[in-house]
């Protein structure tokens, strides 16, 4: 028997009546002020769409009943309980960051096809001369916020008031930025992403609101 | 006249599909994202299994977690 | 979650494969198709068809290049990390400028190591990704 967690959430009183991917009833494990939500089965479920989907609806239906959600990636199994324990113990103070950072927010995805195509983000310009690492660092930090990607900037900024954290990255083609947005804010997020693409002719899809998948971070 | 099949569905269809969010922003969410609680790794050589390795991963910023000028706090927005 | 119409324009279109816009909903049009499913493709396999863990297997005709890109991966992986911090940590102020420019050039340095390297052993930069199953893409 194992242990699949499913999402990590702010501690809140009252039972949690949830059934997972294998209709299994869900059960909480505390430590300090962080709840493990977790399903009992012998094999982990392979990740078919269907599957996906009835996870990612599991997480929602966990979100609508806490503050702050913070999903595990799929698998994520634990050989038991003291297994469980022993992983939120140590890293529990990084979890309560990350749940403070969620709470009452929710994420957006916005894909975008560059219409000029994904340009060489280029180097840093010169390598000889005084402070060359820190235009290094600097160069760096701009190709981590898609900086060489002009319709991204325009995108971001007409929604900047709403975002709260950011993180973006570029794969097949495909440059996608992630906001944390308040989740009252999110009709007004979505109307003005949609006004911006439409005015710049960019070609984009928006989804969400998502659970705070994205800002749970891996590392 | 032979019997056709039901038209396969279009490839934006695939794209679109779905109630709540299309399917790449699941797989995407679930798989690439979120908490990575552990991992497993096999080595191998010449395809014959030879050692398993449980990863409990813990990866933090160092000056989070050591001793040292602390980090800012800042004021928290909604 | 705003809920899009289905492309009634797409599904009128026979089999043939569509690579341009093919649906708008409000002020928001659907980017390539081809593009979309190309990452899709890519997620799903990062994602794995089963539950394996992840696995180095080393080619006895290539143990050479096998663990070369074994290294190499784990050594981009760790200066992905360390950039993202050095960043984070430059952006926070929490780096003094001389810290700045000495951590900055490190990490030139050190990218620069990893081409090389790859460039020795003729492993191409894609292929520095590990799979990590059904945890994911490493990266």
């Amino acid at each position: 028997m194992s242990l699949l967690v499913y999402a990590l959430a702010s501690r809140e009183v009252g039972p949690l009546r949830l059934r997972g991917v294998r209709a299994e009833r869900l059960e909480t494990v505390r430590i300090g002020s962080i709840d493990a939500i977790v399903g009992t089965m012998t094999t982990p479920p392979r990740p078919t769409a269907r599957v996906l989907r009835q996870y990612d609806h599991v997480i929602r239906a966990l979100w609508a009943r806490r503050g702050a959600v913070l999903p595990a990636r799929f698998t994520s199994v634990m050989r038991n309980r003291s297994e469980l324990e022993l992983t939120l113990r140590v890293r529990q103070s990084t979890f309560r960051r990350q749940l403070a950072l969620v709470r009452h927010r929710a994420q957006m995805t916005v894909r975008l096809v560059p219409g000029s195509g994904i340009r060489d983000p280029g180097s840093a310009g010169s390598p000889y001369g005084r402070s060359r690492g820190t235009r290094y660092l600097m160069h760096r930090a701009g190709v981590a916020r898609l900086d060489h990607i002009s319709d991204v900037g325009v995108l971001r900024a007409a929604v900047k008031r709403w975002i709260r954290a950011e993180r973006a990255d570029v794969r097949a083609g495909v440059a996608t930025i992630y906001h944390l947005v308040p989740r009252t804010s999110v009709p007004r997020y979505q109307e003005a992403v949609g006004r911006a693409a439409a005015a710049a002719q960019l070609r984009v899809q928006v989804s969400g609101p998502w659970p705070a998948y994205a800002f749970a971070e891996a590392w | 006249m032979p019997r056709r099949r039901p038209p396969r569905r279009s490839i934006a269809e695939r794209v679109l599909e779905t109630n709540d969010g299309t399917l790449l922003d699941v797989v995407d969410n679930a798989l690439a994202k979120g908490v990575v609680l552990s991992g497993d790794l096999t080595l191998a050589l010449a395809h014959v299994d030879l050692v398993y390795v449980r990863l409990s991963l813990l990866l933090c910023a160092a000056d989070r977690v050591l001793p040292g000028p602390g980090g800012t706090r800042r004021r928290r927005r909604r | 979650m705003k809920k899009r119409k289905s492309p009634k324009a797409a599904r009128a279109t026979p089999k043939r494969r569509r690579t341009h816009v093919v649906a708008k909903a409000g002020g928001l049009t659907v980017s390539e198709v081809r593009e979309l499913r190309a990452l899709r493709r890519q997620l799903e396999r990062a994602g794995g068809g089963s539950s394996s863990p992840l696995r180095w297997d080393a080619d006895p005709d290539e143990v050479r290049r096998s663990v070369a890109r074994l290294v190499l991966t784990l050594v981009e992986f760790i200066r992905r990390l360390l950039e993202r911090q050095a960043i984070r940590r430059m952006e926070s102020g929490t780096l003094s400028p001389h810290q700045t420019e000495d951590v900055g050039r490190a990490l030139m340095q050190l990218e620069a190591t990893v081409r090389e390297i790859a460039l020795t052993f003729g492993v191409p930069p894609e292929e520095l990704n590990l799979d990590l199953g059904p945890a994911g893409k490493l990266m």
